[in-house]
């Protein structure tokens, strides 16, 4: 059963959730993860990301753990784990079929 | 630091005008301080170019969450202030800054939030006008005779329930035009083409109206103050009332408290209370009162109904201290048709100490109250001439 019920993680939420999996991060370390991670094309203003942290944060997929002057650090639940593997499962499912079904055509 | 006071050009819900308006004159060297509705107030500056953004946030009294506040500083966005508890604005001088929303999909779900609580609200308010209008509806026509309680309403009850009704009749306007001008605000992120627009003013037009409003109450309130006679006693013009001295033949002794007062009401803006009360009984019973009440109706067609209303209200002795009566009291009434008027109609309690009798004529209504051993059927003509 899928963790997570409101439905597939959009590719900034997947990627926002992606940045905590290594370590505790605050805002800003998020966007360079993301940007890097996705060389660019991902990018992530304060407004979207904050929209997506206070989300992540009432599905408990994530948890504020310190506060330092303005920085503000997150890291990621074990409820937050599950979703993104869940969701990582759903990508692999997704490729798999797309590769089945362009592997049937080229053939 | 000098401050500037400009008036708002757009409204509040003009996203982009008033992002375009607060950078524009930010390049002319004046910075936003306070957003107001109507006035905005500014600091003056070296001229720069700084991004103004809105957000939609609803907050309450403490301000928008820190949260937000420390992220938005962290890329460079400072908040500079609100608007109606809804919207935060942000500035933003570094060109390199990034922009708040890269997701028109995030950023469209938060303004969606924010029309659905609009619409919620407007919809609780429809409710609440609607139990408001009921309740006012139960109160006139509670005891069958709306006609009367119309016309015989006291000024500050009138002025409470104007109050009562005007003002979340007004909060209605307002949450119609919140909820239909973010829905725009909706369309225009979505990119679909704008909706056939319908009337409905803008949020500004209620800031100026609540603006006028106020300074018309406050030139009441300094008429009032300098009027202080306004509502006291006065000799009555427009007819020649009914007295006690008439009535009540061969008891010329009695004292008489004798006044007009000129009232009004929602559908009578012309009438007058006369009173008559023998002093020297007050404190024992019987005493001896007689009230003429005179209305000038706005339309003709209203005052044989006033005056049935009038009659049916005076005969339950239940309005005031001075028109009662401890015991219920069995009436018997009689209309006259040929005494010259529209309608006449004379009620006596059985017991004869209670007289009412209603008259009225063209666009005039008569009511006469008399507690006495005299008895208002010989005075009919005197009745009549009072509408004349």
């Amino acid at each position: 059963m899928a963790v997570r019920e409101k439905g597939p993680l959009t590719e900034p939420m997947y990627y926002v959730l992606m940045s905590f999996l290594g370590q505790e991060m605050c805002g800003t370390e998020i966007t360079e993860f993301v940007e890097r991670k996705t060389a660019g094309r991902v990018k992530l203003g304060p407004g979207t990301l904050y929209t997506l942290l206070a989300k992540f944060q009432d599905e408990g997929l994530i948890a504020e753990t310190s506060v330092a002057g303005r920085r503000r650090t997150y890291q990621i639940t074990g409820q937050g784990r599950a979703a993104f593997r869940d969701e990582l499962a759903r990508l692999r499912a997704c490729v798999d079929d797309g590769a089945t079904a362009l592997g049937r055509l080229d053939f | 630091m000098k401050r500037t006071y400009k008036f708002t050009p757009v409204s509040m819900y003009d996203i982009q005008g008033l992002e375009k308006w607060l950078e524009k004159l930010a390049a002319q060297g004046l910075f936003l301080k306070k957003y107001r509705p109507l006035v905005c107030t500014f600091t003056r500056g070296e001229s720069r170019r700084v991004r103004y953004r809105l957000e939609p946030c609803r907050y309450g009294i403490d301000g928008p969450p820190d949260d937000m506040l420390d992220l938005y500083q962290e890329y460079g966005w400072a908040h500079v202030g609100g608007v109606n508890h809804e919207m935060v604005i942000f500035s933003c001088d570094n060109p390199h800054a990034p922009e708040p929303h890269t997701d028109p999909d995030i950023q469209l779900e938060q303004w969606n939030k924010l029309a659905r609580q609009a619409r919620k609200e407007f919809r609780q308010m429809v409710v609440l006008i609607l139990v408001v209008l009921l309740g006012a509806a139960a109160i006139l026509f509670w005891g069958g005779t709306p006609l009367a309680k119309l016309l015989t309403f006291r000024s500050q009850l009138l002025w409470w329930s104007l109050y009562m009704i005007l003002f979340p009749l007004k909060d209605l306007a307002v949450n119609y035009t919140r909820a239909r001008e973010l829905t725009s605000v909706i369309r225009e992120l979505e990119g679909r083409p704008k909706q056939r627009r319908l009337w409905f003013p803008s949020r500004q037009f209620f800031s100026w109206m609540g603006a006028v409003l106020f300074i018309s109450l406050a030139g009441l309130f300094v008429f009032i103050l300098r009027h202080p006679d306004l509502g006291e006693a006065k000799p009555v013009t427009e007819f020649t009332p009914l007295t006690l001295t008439e009535l009540e033949t061969g008891q010329p002794e009695h004292r008489e408290v004798f006044y007009g007062t000129p009232l009004w009401s929602p559908i009578c803006w012309c009438q007058w209370r006369v009173l008559e009360l023998d002093g020297r009984r007050w404190n024992s019973e019987p005493y001896r009162f007689l009230e003429t009440r005179w209305f000038d109706l706005p339309v003709s067609s209203l005052a044989v109904p006033a005056a049935r209303d009038l009659l049916a209200s005076s005969m339950k002795l239940e309005e005031d201290i001075l028109w009662n009566a401890a015991e219920p009291v069995v009436w018997s009434t009689r209309e006259y048709p040929d005494a010259g008027a529209d309608w006449l109609s004379v009620a006596d309690s059985e017991d004869g100490s209670y007289h009412t009798a209603v008259a009225a004529l063209e666009d005039k209504v008569v009511l006469v109250r008399y507690i006495g051993s005299g008895s208002l059927t010989d005075y009919l003509d005197k009745i009549v001439d009072m509408l004349q």
